[in-house]
């Protein structure tokens, strides 16, 4: 009689895995549903670049950014940190001369087919802007994303 | 025989409970842990922060020197006080950085910067004068 008990128990016991692979389906599924819900975050990049470069296009109708003097934080009321996380890209098309402020790795960041999918790369936005009898080419990436704090 | 069987009987009742009593603990343990984890995603308090201080970077962004600035922040004032966090450290302005930092739980935050070189003066939240029911973030850009 006991070896029959002991048989039995053995089938019990092999459902256990069956019952941990069942909890592991829901909770695998109950966190890949949230987190596809809410997961993303709140992109904000290209509407980030869209407001720069309408400011830089204000700027540029009223400032020269080409004489030697010109500095942008100054002249366009920026703050110096948008070298670190944005670029602002100015060509001019009579003489092809460009000035690149912030991340200039951003130009060729901006160009790769690859990283439109790939939310670590850089979102930009072109603009060609005729001031003064004169084209440029205007070119504006961010990649900046809020950063996570601890607070008091 | 019937001996036997009631026997068996007995002790198979004994076996189930005790087998079953792991499966059971087991299941409530993952049930508390789910139920945990939804609550606290329910809120959602890292989408809102990071709303919240990218859309007030992009007010800045888009607002002038002498402007004075009133967001409807009912919902993050709402979220702050159910989890206890003091009034006056939900939205935080640094100038010298030119940042915002949004907190709506204790301990945690979310700070976005803004390009705009301008400075946030005279920030404090209040009651909208249409409804009473709106809390609004109000600041001078100076």
């Amino acid at each position: 009689m006991r070896k029959m008990n002991k048989k039995g128990m053995a089938g019990d016991y092999a459902m256990f895995f069956v019952y941990i692979f069942i909890v592991f389906i829901i909770w695998g599924g109950l966190a890949a549903g949230i987190f596809s819900f809410f997961g993303d975050g709140y992109d904000f990049k290209e509407a980030e670049a869209e407001i720069l470069i309408n400011n830089v296009e204000v700027c540029l109708r009223e400032k020269d950014f080409f004489s030697g003097e010109f500095d942008i934080y100054y002249s366009c009321g920026f703050n110096s940190n948008i070298n670190e996380e944005h670029m602002i890209y100015v060509k001019r098309a009579s003489d092809d001369e460009e000035i690149i402020f912030g991340v200039r790795d951003y130009i060729n960041q901006c160009e790769f087919v690859g990283g439109k999918e790939n939310i670590n790369f850089p979102e930009c936005v072109k603009k060609t802007i005729s001031v003064r009898g004169e084209s440029f080419e205007v070119i504006v990436g961010s990649n900046q994303d809020s950063r996570g704090i601890l607070s008091g | 025989m019937q001996e036997n069987l009631s026997m068996n009987r007995k002790g198979d009742g004994a076996d189930i409970i005790r087998n079953n009593l792991a499966y059971m603990l087991f299941f409530l343990a993952v049930f508390v842990a789910m139920l945990f984890f939804v609550s606290s995603r329910m809120d959602n308090v890292a989408f809102w922060e990071d709303f919240y201080a990218k859309e007030i970077a992009r007010v800045i962004d888009f607002s002038k020197q002498g402007d004075e600035v009133k967001i409807d922040v009912t919902m993050a004032v709402q979220l702050a006080r159910k989890n206890k966090v003091e009034f006056d450290k939900i939205f935080i302005f640094d100038n010298e950085e030119g940042s915002v930092a949004v907190s709506l739980s204790r301990g945690t935050g979310k700070s976005f910067r803004y390009f705009n070189n301008v400075s946030i003066e005279n920030e404090g939240t209040e009651l909208s004068e249409e409804n009473v029911e709106v809390r609004q973030l109000i600041f001078n850009i100076k």
